[in-house]
């Protein structure tokens, strides 16, 4: 039972018929959900979309939901289930080499636009190597994929991993293992560079 | 412990999933070996490194979307029931709703038995005085097909008849 859990209660608040409540766990949730399914869909609009799906299940679901699980990890399923069926579909977005990915500093376009831009040079090597992780994420198998992604971005603890992905603890540490093994080999030209 | 056990380790020493004896024997290796700490902090750059593909952020409005999405995916029938729901389960409305149907109901009966009211009452004044004789003697003109067709005569013959067989 996960009672005390602030997002157990408005679940629970949202089952007897308050929206408000709902509204409150979409504004918490949405955000961190659209960057996990954009780390798999690579591509804003096709993540937003998904999003939104994600929201319309939870929304559906909510009459079945029990306080046994933790409110975040059954959304977290909802959405891997999502990204999976996604990915299975052969919707994945490959990223190209013109393709912008968010940065620090704003977009690459941004900066070219922009005369008084100092380090253009610099940002395109930010885009080069955030083209590279995306790349090197997107070549794990896709259950080391899912560990990493909620793992490094989500900041999900093991037990929480192993409650998303439906398995244990110790499979959650040895396909993270695995996958910074793979990660590292992959990612290394980079590194010699730094 | 050699570099290459060392090597091999890094991972499960990052993920924790390490004994603490074998944990100090890394450490012990990492103070003694500089490709030792190289290697662990390629690993960590690594790590490091993923969090160069930045996050982005929701479009705005993404609730009232949600909302008209929402809407968009429910059955019509769906959206008449919970309509009905709402008006059923609401306090106010329901008491309302209760009295305004009362009221249509009574109005309805009444409306109907002043229309045929006032249409017999109109019939009646447009009748001849004959037509009026025989509304009033209504009964004898509905069965009037079954009275001409009695013959009158033959049953008092027969009721003669019956008379003077009782004399005799």
């Amino acid at each position: 039972m996960h009672l005390s859990d602030p997002d157990t209660i408005l679940m629970l608040e949202f089952q007897k018929g308050d929206v408000a409540s709902f509204e409150t766990l979409m504004h918490k949730y949405y955000a961190r959900i659209l960057n996990f399914l954009y780390r798999f869909v690579a591509n804003r609009e096709a993540a937003e979309d998904l999003t939104q799906e994600v929201f319309i299940r939870v929304y559906k679901s909510a009459a079945t939901y029990r306080p046994e699980a933790q409110l975040k990890t059954w959304i977290y399923t909802i959405a891997k289930n999502i990204a999976l069926n996604e990915l299975r579909k052969g919707h994945r977005h490959f990223v190209s080499l013109d393709e912008v990915l968010p940065s620090e500093e704003g977009s690459f376009k941004h900066q070219i636009e922009d005369r008084k831009a100092i380090h253009p040079r610099r940002e395109l090597e930010k885009q080069e190597r955030a083209r590279a992780v995306k790349r090197a994420i997107d070549e794990l198998p896709e259950n080391q994929q899912l560990a990493v992604v909620l793992r490094r971005y989500e900041d999900l603890s093991h037990e929480e991993i192993a409650e998303t992905m439906a398995c244990s603890v110790s499979a959650v540490k040895s396909l993270l293992t695995r996958a910074k093994l793979n990660l590292k080999v992959k990612l290394e030209e980079y590194l010699k560079n730094d | 412990m050699n570099l290459e056990e060392f090597k091999s380790l890094i991972p499960d020493f990052l993920e924790g999933n390490l004994s603490s004896q074998d944990e100090e024997r890394m450490q012990h290796f990492m103070i003694q070996s500089v490709e030792a700490q190289k290697e662990m902090d390629a690993y960590k750059k690594t790590w490091d490194m993923l969090g160069e593909w930045k996050e982005i952020e929701p479009d705005p409005g993404y609730i009232s979307r949600f909302w008209t999405r929402l809407a968009q995916e429910r059955p019509w029938y769906q959206k008449f029931l919970e309509a009905l729901w709402d008006a059923i389960s609401n306090k106010v409305v329901m008491p309302v709703a209760v009295a305004a149907c009362l009221v249509v109901w009574v109005a309805s009966i009444t409306l109907k038995t002043t229309l045929e009211v006032q249409t017999t009452e109109t019939a009646l004044t447009e009748l001849s005085g004959e037509e009026f004789e025989m509304m009033e003697n209504l009964e004898l003109v509905e069965n009037y097909d079954v009275i001409e067709q009695m013959d009158m005569l033959e049953d008092t013959e027969i009721i003669d008849s019956l008379g003077s067989f009782e004399v005799s």
